[in-house]
């Protein structure tokens, strides 16, 4: 029942009540009025009875009279009617008419009627003469007669069966309406005109978080309620105003939406309450429609996806009925096909595109189509344009409301493209297959290091079948040593970082022997950049490696060595580098020691080496001993592949499996020896034999030379040594000279002071012949006081030599001139300009006056002439003094500057001048000679460098 | 006019001092010889300080303590070293004659082989010196 139904029902009871209540007021006044004046208008009572019976007759609810014994005295046509009984034709009591569970409450009310004189309001079921029960209203009151004794009562029995049935509905239907409001799923809030709250509901609460029984909230003011609740909201502002401006305008609105933070969406409702134009309240209802909100959402979102996948797919839709007729396509089958709807509506898909050898396969997939089966096929058709392209087909039955199959519908896939592109994948992959199957490059497919599929060439390369390297990993072919430097780069490509790289590295072969190979290893990725395969294409470079190897050892070798003369420094360098080619921690050089005939390790490489570079234990192999010391012997290399199978092997720091040793030969003889040993078995090869073997000539005579400049060296130091003790007697012999002149010429003066004082002392006394002797005596001791001086001379050429002074030759010459004494017959010219020269100044001069004096000595011609000269050569002066004296004798030109050699025995030589002479000259690096013809004349030449 | 000096000859050989005082004597030279045989002889002279020379005449090649030895003794004698010292010698000796300019000789005079030569430097010498100032210890 609505509100509004109930309203009227309400209504119309009210009016009834009051109408009721009216007509009840009227009769109590007019029984009282009746009663009181009933003694003094006791003439007017059967007239105003009349009046009255009249009334009563005729008013519509039931008039009962009854003795105060019960029995009904009058019943007007109502009562007839309500209660079913004629009391003209059959007797009632109204305790007959008492509902049996209402008695108790009748007799109170007849106890009240029978003290007060009335009853009012008395509501009570009764049963009518058919046996219905009906609800009854009754208002009664006493009669009394004259004497003020009961005689009767009347009541006004209105039967309100309907209405206590319409109350009762009423209040059943309120309960239920206000347990329907509580328990509603849609939040409800009826408030007056004034805000207050008149009725909310359980949902309002929850969707609004008021913590609050909904029946406490009754009568609340809601004037604030909504700046409470924005914060609930998304927009808070936006709330309040919309509450605000839709209170202010009073009219319906429905579906306002409202989102809250919580991601909650309401939507609102609200409806005024307008009564006789009047504004009485309004009603509020709020929904949570917020699974409808995102459920359409994503309904919409999967809508748009697939049509987008479907437009995306290019997949062309074609519905057809059971002949096979065009009835619709979509937009891109048009594209497809190109043609348009309207041209293909109507017409057969098999006649449109197919070309005819196509046509059977057509009908029978189609037939299928028609019996229920969904089919896939590929189909060449032809194209609006005429262009031939492949379409896959799915087609699936389309059924009827009823089921019956009206036709079928088909996806139409284009793979033109793709099919050609599968195509062209094919035979590249046959092309490459090839390709991979002949190249002369090793190649490896690998999968986590595993490898998938290898070529022939890598196959050969290692010896290894294909099946077997399949059961293998690259690193089971590696070498751990290889391990670090691989690491390096496979992280680098593990990270995305690098997509490829290229080593160097080693395989070892089925044979157990070792290729190196050129790696170049490239990262095959999926979309998402994960590492899918790896393609290895493997080089051989075993050979071309070992020439660079040795090109390069012989490079920086040569390089290494160049320039040094220090035969460990040279050594040394060769150590390191020959172990660095043969790639050996050990590597020792011997040379022989011809004194004691061994070898002796003059540079060592590795742990031979001590901290301080120094050789820890420097092993001596007497020749013949050892493999080293056969080497020598033999003068041939040794490579051993195993060492413990030689008994002539030497350990020396550590045990080694395998050795070569390579003679170093210069000049046929076997000099020294390079030896490397290696921890393992079988790792020298005859390569490199050769490669040391190459080495060993290419050092051999630079070890020569360097053998030669130490054994030089060693001379060079004892030279030193012998020099500085010859400079030491030198030196001493010079004092000694000294000593001995200063020794012998004292005797000589005391001889001349003896002989003075002789003579002075016996002045007169001597005759002619004595005074003669006297001065013989004096002329000896002039001699002998030269010979000691020139001795002197001579001796003292060779020290207190000051070789470097600037002599200005010319200057000298001059002044001796002045110094000597130049008979007036003789000339001295000079004819070229004398140079200056480096030399010893003293010397020098001693030189020249010797010559000149000489010159002049020896002049026996009128007119004497001496001739000075130079001549400039390139890296020295030729210097001539030539006379034209008494010449010497070719004989004699040797002789001459021999010491003690005169030719003419005189007071004034002493032989010591020209070994004088030919001193000084050798002394400044110079030459001497001379040319002459016996009474012609001499030259003497003689050489002083620049 | 010429002063008389003080004169101490060290002088190994007895000819040479004969040589000297002959000298002196015929040039009748008034100045006062001391002798010494050697530079030990010499240095016990002048280490009593009371009657020191005015110069010294000293020969190079000696027993002992040799001319240079004796040369160096004095110069390092903070009294001594003022004594004008002239070496008398036949050394001609180039590092002779350098050495004892570096320590310090007043003259530096060659024994010529003649007497009479000899005769000639001395008076010389003496006539140079007697014309000189000397420190008067």
């Amino acid at each position: 029942m609505s509100q509004e139904q109930l309203d009227i029902l309400k209504r119309a009871l009210k009016r009834e009540k009051s109408a009721r209540k009216a007509a009840e007021t009227i009769l109590e006044e007019k029984s009282r009025e009746l009663y009181k004046t009933s003694q003094r208008l006791e003439h007017l009572l059967d007239e105003k009875s009349s009046q009255l019976q009249g009334i009563f007759e005729n008013i519509v609810d039931a008039y009962v009279v009854m003795d105060i014994y019960g029995n009904v005295l009058k019943f007007n046509e109502a009562a007839t009617k309500l209660f079913g009984y004629d009391i003209d034709k059959e007797a009632v009591n109204v305790v007959d008419l008492i509902y049996k569970e209402d008695y108790q409450y009748a007799m109170l009310s007849y106890m009240d009627l029978q003290t007060k004189g009335f009853f009012k309001d008395y509501e009570a079921r009764v049963h009518t003469k058919f046996g219905q029960v009906r609800w009854v209203h009754i208002n009664a009151s006493i009669i009394l007669d004259k004497n003020k004794k009961p005689i009767a009562a009347q009541g006004i029995v209105r039967d309100i069966t309907d209405q206590k049935a319409s109350e009762e509905k009423l209040i059943k239907s309120e309960s239920r309406l206000s347990s329907l409001i509580l328990n509603l799923d849609t939040g409800v809030l009826l408030e007056d005109e004034d805000r207050k709250i008149v009725l909310t509901n359980k949902k309002f609460c929850e969707l609004l978080h008021i913590p609050l029984d909904p029946e406490s909230l009754k009568g609340q003011d809601c004037t604030n309620a909504s700046n409470q609740s924005k914060v609930l909201f998304e927009n808070e502002d936006g709330f309040v105003s919309r509450i605000e401006y839709v209170l202010k305008n009073k009219k319906t609105v429905l579906s306002d939406e409202l989102v809250m933070k919580n991601g909650a969406v309401l939507e609102r409702d609200f409806v005024p309450i307008i009564k006789d134009d009047i504004y009485r309240g309004h009603l509020w209802a709020y929904r949570d429609v917020t699974l409808n909100r995102t459920y359409s959402k994503r309904l919409e979102a999967q809508k748009q996806k697939y049509s987008n996948i479907i437009a995306n797919m290019n997949l062309g839709m074609v519905e057809v009925n059971n002949e096979d007729e065009i009835l619709m396509i979509n937009q891109s089958f048009s594209e497809m096909s190109g043609y348009t709807e309207t041209e293909l509506l109507g017409k057969k898909g098999v006649d449109v595109f197919l070309v005819d050898k196509f046509k059977d396969i057509i009908y029978k997939e189609n037939s299928k189509g028609q019996n229920d089966e969904s089919n896939s096929y590929e189909l060449e058709i032809k194209t609006k344009s005429g262009e031939t392209r492949h379409w896959f087909i799915s087609g699936a039955p389309n059924y009827d409301v009823n089921g019956n199959v009206t036709g079928s519908i088909g996806i139409h896939l284009d793979i033109t493209d793709d099919k050609r592109n599968t195509e062209l994948i094919e035979d590249q992959k046959r092309e490459l297959d090839v390709i991979v199957n002949s190249s002369p490059i090793g190649i490896v497919l690998t999968q986590y290091g595993q490898i998938i599929k290898t070529n022939s060439t890598f196959q050969e390369m290692l010896g290894y079948a294909e099946n077997q390297l399949n059961a293998l990993t690259i690193k089971e072919l590696s070498l751990p040593e290889d391990y670090p430097d691989s690491k390096v780069f496979i992280d680098k490509i593990n990270t995305g970082e690098i997509d490829n790289f290229t080593i160097n590295k080693r395989y070892k072969k089925i044979d157990g022997s070792v290729i190196w190979a050129k790696t170049n290893v490239n990262a095959v990725r999926d979309i998402h950049g994960n590492i899918k395969y790896q393609v290895a294409l493997i080089e051989d470079i075993t050979s071309e490696r070992e020439k660079t190897l040795i090109i390069d050892l012989i490079n920086n070798l040569t390089k290494s060595i160049l320039g040094k003369i220090d035969i460990n420094e040279i050594a040394r360098q060769i150590v390191n580098n020959i172990a660095h080619y043969l790639d050996s921690e050990d590597c020792v050089i011997y040379l022989i020691n011809h004194d004691n005939e061994t070898l002796e390790q003059v540079a060592v490489y590795g742990e031979k080496l001590d901290e301080d570079n120094k050789i820890r234990k420097r092993l001596i192999v007497p020749i013949g001993e050892g493999i080293v010391g056969n080497v020598v012997k033999t003068a041939t290399s040794k490579l051993i592949k195993d060492t413990s199978e030689e008994y002539i092997y030497i350990a020396g720091d550590k045990r080694r499996f395998s050795q070569i040793a390579v003679p170093i030969i210069s000049s046929g003889r076997v000099i020294g020896v390079i030896d490397s040993k290696h921890k393992d078995e079988n790792y020298y090869t005859q390569e490199h034999v050769k490669a040391l073997e190459s080495i060993a000539s290419l050092v051999a005579i630079k070890l020569r030379t360097a053998l030669n400049i130490r054994e030089r060296k060693k001379a060079e130091a004892k030279n030193e040594d012998l020099r500085i003790e010859l400079e030491k007697s030198n030196d001493e012999l010079q004092e000694y000279a000294h000593i001995v002149s200063h020794d012998l010429k004292s005797p000589l003066r005391s001889i001349s002071a003896l002989v003075s004082w002789i003579k002075e002392d016996n002045s007169g006394k001597f005759d002619k012949t004595s005074l003669l002797n006297f001065d013989l005596i004096g002329t000896t001791l002039d001699r002998m006081e030269l010979l000691i001086s020139d001795i002197l001379t001579y001796s003292s050429i060779g020290s207190e030599t000051l070789i470097d002074q600037e002599v200005d030759l010319n200057l000298l010459v001059d002044d001796l001139k002045q110094i000597l004494y130049v008979p007036e017959h003789i000339t001295i010219t000079i004819l070229n300009t004398l140079p200056t020269i480096k030399g010893d100044k003293t010397k020098l001069q001693q030189l020249y006056q010797n010559l000149l004096s000489n010159a002049i000595k020896f002049n026996d011609k009128e007119q004497g002439l001496i001739e000075i000269n130079v001549e400039e050569k390139r890296s020295f002066y030729l210097f001539s003094i030539k006379d034209n004296g008494v010449g010497i004798d070719k004989k004699y030109h040797d002789k001459i500057f021999k010491i003690f050699h005169s030719l003419n025995k005189s007071k004034e030589s002493t032989g010591i001048g020209l070994s004088i002479v030919k001193k000084i000259v050798n002394l400044h690096d110079g030459e001497i000679w001379l040319t002459s013809k016996v009474n012609e004349g001499t030259t003497f030449y003689f050489t002083l460098k620049k | 006019m010429s002063k008389i000096l003080k004169v101490l000859l060290i002088e190994d050989d007895t000819i040479e001092v004969m040589k000297l005082n002959r000298a002196i004597s015929s040039l009748k030279l008034k100045h006062l010889i001391i002798e010494a045989n050697n530079g030990e002889e010499a240095l016990e002279f002048l280490e009593k300080k009371e009657t020191l020379p005015d110069i010294i005449l000293l020969d190079l090649n000696m027993p002992k303590i040799n001319g240079l030895e004796f040369l160096a003794i004095l110069k390092k004698d903070d009294t001594l070293k003022y004594i004008p010292t002239i070496i008398l010698t036949t050394s001609n000796n180039q590092k002779d004659l350098l050495e004892c300019y570096k320590i310090g000789v007043a003259g530096y005079v060659l024994k010529p082989l003649r007497y009479e030569d000899y005769v000639f430097k001395i008076e010389k010498l003496f006539m140079y010196w007697s014309m000189n100032e000397v420190i008067k210890l």
